[in-house]
């Protein structure tokens, strides 16, 4: 007439408390994987001259950019199809023109007479999974 | 009655227990969290001093922030003290002293230079900083690409140079430096690898847990291992690049690694190509090597040692640069590819 002894054994066992006990524990052991940091790919590219933030243009945004500094012309960038590239420059060697598209999201231009920097935003750096971080050269 | 105070005392016991094992559990769960905590992200920024690109990464849990604006104060510090193109740097205050006067040094001149000197002493001249004139005659010295003048000295210019070059020219007593000879200091790559160091130390000097990386234009300084505890990945450079940018991976999470290569800064005459590594003994670019890799404990010999090892023979880079805790990998103009031994445990990733 009190029911099955070993459910009414079971239910007096765990309490609505334990319950909430245990489910705590479980919570907080998967907390840290849930925190994992993601891979995010840049969105944005950065121009920096003179290390100042100059430009900051969407990857959607295709077309050809001046990077106008002092009243100056000092190099155009284009950006097409998420990669970015410097197309004219004015500086005497064009090293910045023969960068090529930054390839890595962590890769960046430099053009050292123009004083300036080009680089994703963010820069998604270091990865986790990803091939190589740095380069020597 | 009697009967149910039994039941809930045997009740209670149990749940006594189980809440203990769920306070364990709980603990051990906290302890693994924190063991395996989420990293801080990386802070990167870049910036052009040391006429180079500069990249600094460092994660904290203190004020990364903080780390990284202190890490360019003391970079800026350095170019402004030591850079040859700084009229009123220390350097060129040096090289203006007329020869044979004593110049006082301060105490990190003074341990640059006898570093420096040390090395000269220890390659036979391989690595030198009294290279100055010469460097001058091929026009090296220029800083910027617009204002990028090389050219072919003539035999009467390089002998003149070569004539007022040389480290044993250069002699410190005490505290004071005597130059001879006319003779000029280029510290050119040395302080780039200074700076490098200095960098971790200011990093590592206000967080000894932070961790992260200074490139100053493919002298790397590790701050600290990737995320705590994996390596950082470094790819060589392949010198002449076809299908390949790379040839090569370091796997490092401490010390430092630098390359030197014909390809850095040159010009062509003819066809033939002429680069900024001078040999001091023929007064020519060096030409055994094309690209020199070095992972040595602090930037500062990896940048000096990659220079020397330019103006090495093979087997003296084999036996010499283990001695000093260095491995190197050197590239020849066949694309032959040389390795010091202990090189292999930089080429596999160790946990």
């Amino acid at each position: 007439m009190t029911g099955h002894p070993e459910r009414s054994r079971t239910i007096a066992f765990f309490r609505p408390g334990d319950i909430f006990v245990g489910m705590a524990v479980l919570f907080f052991a998967l907390l840290p994987l849930l925190a994992r940091p993601g891979e995010a790919s840049p969105s944005q590219v950065e121009v920096w001259v003179e290390g100042q933030l100059l430009l900051l243009l969407s990857l959607d945004q295709e077309g050809t950019f001046p990077v106008r500094y002092d009243g100056e012309e000092r190099m155009q960038i284009q950006i097409q199809r998420g990669t970015v590239r410097v197309t004219q420059s004015a500086c005497p060697q064009k090293l910045c023109m023969q960068h090529g598209p930054l390839s890595h999201p962590w890769d960046v231009i430099v053009c050292l007479p123009g004083k300036i920097l080009v680089r994703f935003r963010p820069p998604s750096h270091p990865s986790f999974q990803g091939e190589f971080d740095l380069v020597t050269r | 009655m009697q009967q149910r105070d039994k039941n809930d005392l045997v009740r209670l016991s149990r749940r006594t227990w189980f809440l203990t094992y769920a306070l364990i559990g709980f603990l051990l769960v906290l302890g693994a969290a924190f063991v395996f905590r989420k990293p801080p992200p990386y802070e990167v920024e870049d910036r052009l001093l040391l006429g180079t690109h500069i990249r600094v990464a460092v994660s904290s849990q203190k004020n990364p922030s903080a780390i990284l604006d202190a890490i360019w104060r003391e970079m800026r510090r350095i170019e402004a003290k030591y850079s040859s193109h700084v009229s009123q740097s220390e350097v060129s205050r040096i090289n203006a002293f007329a020869p044979g006067k004593a110049v006082p040094l301060d105490e990190e001149t003074l341990f640059l230079f006898e570093r420096a000197l040390e090395w000269s002493r220890v390659t036979a001249g391989a690595f030198d900083i009294a290279l100055g004139n010469l460097v001058s005659a091929w026009g090296f010295d220029r800083v910027s690409e617009s204002d990028f003048s090389a050219r072919v000295p003539t035999q009467a210019e390089l002998e003149a140079a070569l004539s007022s070059s040389g480290w044993q020219l250069v002699e410190i007593s005490g505290q004071q430096l005597f130059l001879q000879g006319g003779v000029q200091l280029d510290l050119g790559a040395f302080v780039k690898g200074y700076a490098v160091d200095r960098a971790v130390q200011v990093a590592k000097g206000l967080d000894p847990e932070c961790t992260g990386y200074v490139d100053a234009g493919g002298d790397i300084g590790i701050i600290g291992p990737k995320f705590g505890g994996a390596n950082w990945v470094v790819q060589v450079q392949n010198p002449r690049p076809t299908s390949q940018d790379f040839f090569e991976a370091a796997f490092l999470n401490q010390g430092a690694i630098a390359t030197s290569g014909d390809y850095e800064r040159f010009f062509l005459v003819e066809g033939k190509r002429y680069h900024h590594i001078l040999d001091p003994f023929s007064g020519y670019p060096s030409t055994r090597w094309i690209s020199v890799t070095v992972i040595a404990p602090s930037a500062l010999d990896a940048d000096a040692l990659a220079t020397a090892a330019f103006n090495m023979e093979r087997e003296q880079v084999m036996q010499l640069f283990p001695r000093f805790g260095a491995q190197a990998l050197l590239v020849d103009s066949q694309g032959d590819v040389y390795k010091t031994p202990g090189w292999a445990f930089f080429s596999e990733d160790h946990p």
